[in-house]
């Protein structure tokens, strides 16, 4: 049986904790900034979600099968980065060329980031890959 | 590290890289052509198997040959171009005032240099800086070096002041404070002081309108506190330092210059948008090594608001007043945004520029439509010519003096054009070049003003420029002129063009308001009437039409078998109920647009903006009616040789290519890719006619050169420099690879504030027409598409994106269309780019009446059309359909969206999309084999598609990454998986 429980977990655990909270607050960040300027795509807020379950699922719960979760999370970070690039270009293409033509919608400064935090997220997530996740995880 | 996590890690790492690679690959494969171009990666080759070895395949030749990847041969091409700017600079800047002939300068003269644009200057688009290193970009101070030599040209304040400046911008002009130069007056009160040159500086960009006001509420285009501080300190210096005061205008919008003599200028100069090789022609001009010839395309007003144009443009532009509404019920809102909100209203009518102030100013002196009324006035009182143009259209001085004498009018059956003779003679004591300008008035009468034909008093309707005359040497000149121009549009009597009942004038004159006297001159009238000057009746030709013609022109001039017909009535406002008054010359007063008219979008109006119009016809042919993909018979290189009308041959021709092929020439990114059956090599096409972008010289990767701008060459009023630059950038763009330019182009300077201008050839149509018409011959003579744009009321760049354009239709044909015309029907140019804007209410890439019944059939055009710059994010430019179907041939820079559209269109059995499809084809296929793409290709030349290391190298490492993510993750799998197993 699995249950959630911080006492005695590895930095993975703690690392990929970290990231679930980062993947929560990036979710809503992305939420509002999709909201605001009409980009909300499901696609990125799903992967988003499933990340930060993934990632924290990992950190709190137990068991074997669960030790592949933050792999699976840094997965849909990479997903959901992606997928919000490709959906930000036309902010990209009009603010780098200083012109409208891409009927973008707000500056790169949100864009810019959430991507960083999408980032960082996925960057904690891959070292937390590296890491021990604690008792009973793969050696 | 334990080899578990090191796998897990590891895959989470692939993992990341693999969908990078993926995002990043789908963006770089949509823009697949801008970055092969950047790379100078070419997508297919010729395979000549040598069955019909010595058959000439050079159909579009230059006289720099082929070898574009030769370095030596690059740099002549570029050398060549340079050369030709400094020419056209020489031709095209104009000599706007010169008091006391304070110009020429001599030689060495010793001058001290002033203004941030001599050393922030202005040079064209956006290339500041010159993309040829063996030709660097000869800057105003290094021109002026050059020319009075380097010890002759003070850049005092060059080198302490201007550097840590800025440039100015479209919003803001950049000028130092008068505190900060004063402290290097030591270097001018002694000595360079011969003459102060000042150098002001405006601008407009693509995207970047001129502002109206600048930030201290003056207007923009007027003189701010810095400049007006400098200009006073000189003028203070003025006979006791400085002997001349000379300015320099280095912009192409219209600035108020109703100050010169205010500051006591001695001179000034209209240097325009020199591109990064004219200022030398500029300085050849202020030493005397030329005499200026150009002449203004513009009219330069007093107040750069007193235009009736500017009322609803630019920072004016209005939104619906229920622009909520339009917003809340309109599907194509940009997703909440307001583009779909900005409209603008032709409310001047055809009453643009000149045509406007010299139509006012001889109504001022006949008496009549309220034209002394103070509606319009800048001043606030009675409206009057001289409080409101500074300098008007055609003006331009030389450095001698010339006498033109009309010696007669014939009519040209053969060619339904007026031969204008003039003898020219030099009357002065330099040598130079005179322009014969002739302009038309015909006749406002009682079923012009029942019908709301409106009249201009003048408009240019043909020119010649001289050779450099001797002082005392004479010659004759004859100016074409088209009768066709002297017909007017009548949307509500004839539905068709007319040719007015009544008194008809061709005048020549030294500018369009020289003209105009001259006619007024004709009919009797004097100084003693109102007129600010008498005019020369002896240089008018004047000819009675006892009733109206509404057949000469009643079907097309380029198919007999079209008729000529109202095509933009949906374009009037009044057409959706809306009660508006566009500017008539039959009261002034009462038709001047005052003050902008909010509209209330309709429901029908805003059903119109949503543009889901396309449904599939009745008697629309099955999919199975047409072959495709059948056996290859003929290959592209046959098709340059057979006629458009010969639909059989096409036909067969179109049978042959799939679907897929079609669709693949109805994509574009900066090109389209090579059909290998048909021999069809892959096209590339660049950006545009000031500079080419999105190409580079094959032989260095370098850009084009950066051209002085279109305007300036329109200054030059010389079909010889039109006809040069057409040529000389087509045979750049050949030595980029490119097979067509998207040029700008056709719009007008419907105001002195649209940020384009500079692109553009003037603010009259009828100059357009002549100017294009030149350089699309030109450059498709060397086998370069001449893709003019941005077709058509795009005029300007404010809220360009949906913008709602209305006007008449008579207003749209004479002077906006007027303006590409001459491009497509005499230049012979194969194709054009749609504008952003709407055309009404619709949007220009889906106006079927513009692209269709006007540009295809009435004009007959036989290249192809593409929008503007596609991105799937603006809404309004997703109707793909209504696209094809209103006669777009390809999408600009979408690889995907539209041929997805087509083909579930066409898996869905809509056999009319796949007509429209292959109609496409043809004007792909015809525009693309009466370009360089047929050179070097014979009967049996085999195409190979090359496909760029770059793509290959992206998938190969998205294949390597995915194929380490499920490697690492099945290792770590495996191994997670043993360790729980000794674990338990």
């Amino acid at each position: 049986m699995s249950k959630l429980n911080l006492k005695g977990r590895g930095p993975g655990a703690l690392l990929s904790l970290g990231c679930a909270a980062l993947g929560v607050v990036c979710l809503a960040a992305y939420c509002v900034y999709g909201a605001v300027f009409d980009y909300f795509d499901t696609g990125v807020c799903i992967a988003l979600l499933l990340a930060a379950a993934c990632a924290g699922v990992y950190a709190l719960a137990e068991g074997k099968p669960l030790g592949a979760l933050n792999l699976v999370s840094a997965a849909c970070l990479s997903f959901a980065l992606g997928l919000f690039f490709l959906n930000s270009f036309p902010v990209w293409a009009d603010n780098l060329n200083g012109i409208t033509m891409y009927a973008s919608r707000g500056g790169l400064a949100p864009v810019v980031a959430i991507a960083a935090v999408m980032l960082a997220c996925i960057l904690a997530e891959i070292v937390s890959c590296f890491l021990s996740r604690g008792k009973g995880d793969a050696k | 590290m334990k080899k578990a996590r090191l796998f897990r890690g590891l895959a989470a790492v692939m993992a990341f890289l693999l969908l990078v690679t993926v995002a990043g690959s789908t963006i770089m494969f949509e823009n697949s052509g801008m970055i092969n171009q950047a790379l100078n990666i070419s997508t297919s080759t010729l395979v000549n198997t040598g069955e019909d070895t010595g058959a000439n395949t050079l159909v579009y030749p230059n006289e720099y040959g082929t070898d574009i990847a030769n370095k030596q041969t690059a740099l002549m091409v570029e050398m060549a171009a340079a050369a030709e700017n400094v020419t056209q600079a020489e031709e095209g800047a104009v000599l706007l005032t010169n008091s006391g002939g304070a110009l020429p300068l001599s030689e060495t003269d010793r001058v001290t240099v002033f203004g941030n644009g001599s050393y922030n200057s202005k040079y064209n688009k956006k290339k500041d800086a010159s993309t040829v290193d063996a030709i660097p970009t000869m800057t105003f101070n290094a021109a002026m070096q050059k020319v009075f030599g380097e010890d002759n040209v003070n850049l005092a304040l060059a080198e302490n002041v201007y550097k840590d400046l800025t440039a100015t911008t479209n919003k803001e002009v950049v000028e130092a404070p008068l505190s900060d130069i004063t402290p290097y007056e030591a270097s001018w009160k002694n000595d360079y002081n011969d003459a102060a040159v000042v150098v002001l500086t405006r601008w407009g960009s693509e995207d970047g309108e001129t502002a109206m006001y600048a930030a201290d509420g003056s207007r923009y285009l007027g003189l701010q506190t810095n400049e007006k501080d400098l200009l006073g300190y000189l003028r203070g210096l003025k006979g006791s330092v400085f002997e001349k005061l000379i300015v320099v205008i280095n912009a192409d919008q219209m600035m108020e210059l109703g100050w010169l003599d205010e500051y006591g200028v001695d001179a000034c100069v209209l240097a325009g948008i020199p591109g990064t090789q004219g200022f030398e022609g500029v300085a050849n001009i202020l030493a005397g090594r030329v005499s200026p010839s150009g002449h203004l395309v513009d009219t330069y007003a007093a107040n750069s608001l007193s235009a009736p144009a500017t009322v609803y443009a630019a920072d004016n532009t209005p939104t619906w007043g229920n622009a909520d509404a339009v917003t809340a019920a309109c599907t194509d809102n940009n997703s909440g945004g307001d583009q779909i909100n900005y409209y603008t209203i032709y409310a001047e009518g055809i009453y643009v520029g000149y045509k406007y102030y010299e139509t006012r100013y001889e109504d001022a002196v006949l008496g009549r439509g309220n034209a002394s009324g103070s509606a319009g006035s800048s001043t606030g009182s009675g409206w009057s010519y001289g409080d409101e143009v500074v300098f008007t259209f055609g003006h331009g001085l030389s450095y001698t003096t010339f006498d033109q004498e009309l010696l007669g009018v014939s009519y040209n059956a053969d060619t339904d054009n007026y031969e204008v003779q003039v003898k020219v003679t030099n009357t002065g004591s330099a040598a130079g070049r005179s322009v014969v300008q002739v302009y038309a008035q015909t006749p406002y009468g009682d079923y012009e003003k029942e019908n709301g034909v409106e009249k201009s008093a003048v408009q240019v309707v043909g020119f010649e420029k001289t050779g450099t005359l001797q002082p005392g040497e004479s010659a004759t000149v004859t100016a074409e002129v088209r009768r066709y121009m002297l017909a007017s549009y009548d949307s509500k009597g004839a539905a068709g063009y007319i040719l007015s009942a009544g008194d008809y004038y061709l005048a020549i004159g030294d500018d369009a308001h020289d003209a105009l006297n001259n006619i007024l001159a004709a009919k009797g009238y004097t100084t003693a009437d109102g007129m600010d000057c008498d005019g020369d009746a002896a240089k008018t030709h004047a000819w009675n039409q006892a009733g109206l013609d509404a057949e000469s022109y009643k079907m097309s001039r380029y198919d007999a078998g079209v008729e000529v017909t109202n095509q933009f009535d949906f374009a009037d406002l009044n057409h959706y109920g809306v009660d508006f008054t566009y500017l008539s010359r039959s009261d002034w007063e009462g038709t001047y647009p005052a003050a902008v008219q909010v509209v209330d979008a309709t429901e029908e109006m805003m059903a119109e903006l949503d543009t889901d119009w396309y449904e599939t016809p009745a008697d629309a042919p099955a999919v199975s009616d047409f072959t495709q993909g059948s056996d290859v018979t003929l290959t592209f290189a046959t098709m340059k040789d057979v006629a458009w009308e010969d639909d059989e041959v096409w036909n067969q021709f179109i049978d042959q290519l799939t679907v897929a092929d079609m669709l693949s020439l109805v994509a574009d990114s900066n090109g389209s890719a090579a059909i290998e059956r048909v021999a069809m090599p892959s096209a590339a096409r660049g950006d545009d006619g000031v500079c080419i972008q999105q190409g580079s010289l094959k032989a260095t990767g370098q850009s084009g050169m950066s051209w002085v701008s279109e305007v300036m060459t329109a200054r030059t009023w010389n079909t010889e420099r039109f006809e040069a630059r057409g040529h000389m950038l087509g045979v750049e763009a050949a030595f980029c690879e490119l097979n067509e330019l998207w040029y700008g182009g056709g719009n007008v300077h419907r105001t002195p504030f649209g940020g384009r201008n500079m692109q553009y050839y003037s603010e009259d149509g009828n100059f357009g027409y002549i100017v294009g018409a030149h350089e699309a011959k030109a450059m498709q003579e060397v086998g370069i598409i001449y893709g003019i744009k941005h077709f058509a009321l795009n005029d300007q760049e404010a809220h360009r994106e949906s913008l709602s354009t209305f006007a008449t239709e008579q207003t749209i044909r004479e002077n906006y269309l007027r303006a590409f015309e001459g491009a497509f029907c005499e230049g012979g140019a194969l194709g054009t780019m749609t504008g952003f804007n709407r055309i009404g209410l619709q949007y220009a890439a889906t106006c079927k009446s513009l692209l269709t019944s006007v540009l295809k059939t009435e004009w007959a055009f036989k290249g192809h059309v593409t929008t503007d710059a596609f991105t799937a994010s603006s809404l309004y430019k997703t109707h793909y359909l209504e696209e094809l179907v209103a006669g777009i041939d390809y999408t600009c820079w979408d690889s995907s969206n539209i041929t997805s559209a087509i083909q579930a269109a066409i898996d869905g059995g809509d056999g009319y999309i796949l007509q429209c499809l292959r109609r496409a084809a043809k004007y792909n296929v015809y525009a693309a084999s009466r370009s360089v793409s047929v050179n070097g290709l014979s009967s049996s030349s085999v195409v190979v598609t090359i496909t760029p290391w770059w793509q290959t190298t992206l998938v190969a490492a998205a294949g390597v990454f995915a194929v380490l993510t499920v490697a690492c993750a099945a290792c770590y799998a495996v191994l997670a998986v043993k360790g729980g197993r000794r674990r338990d």
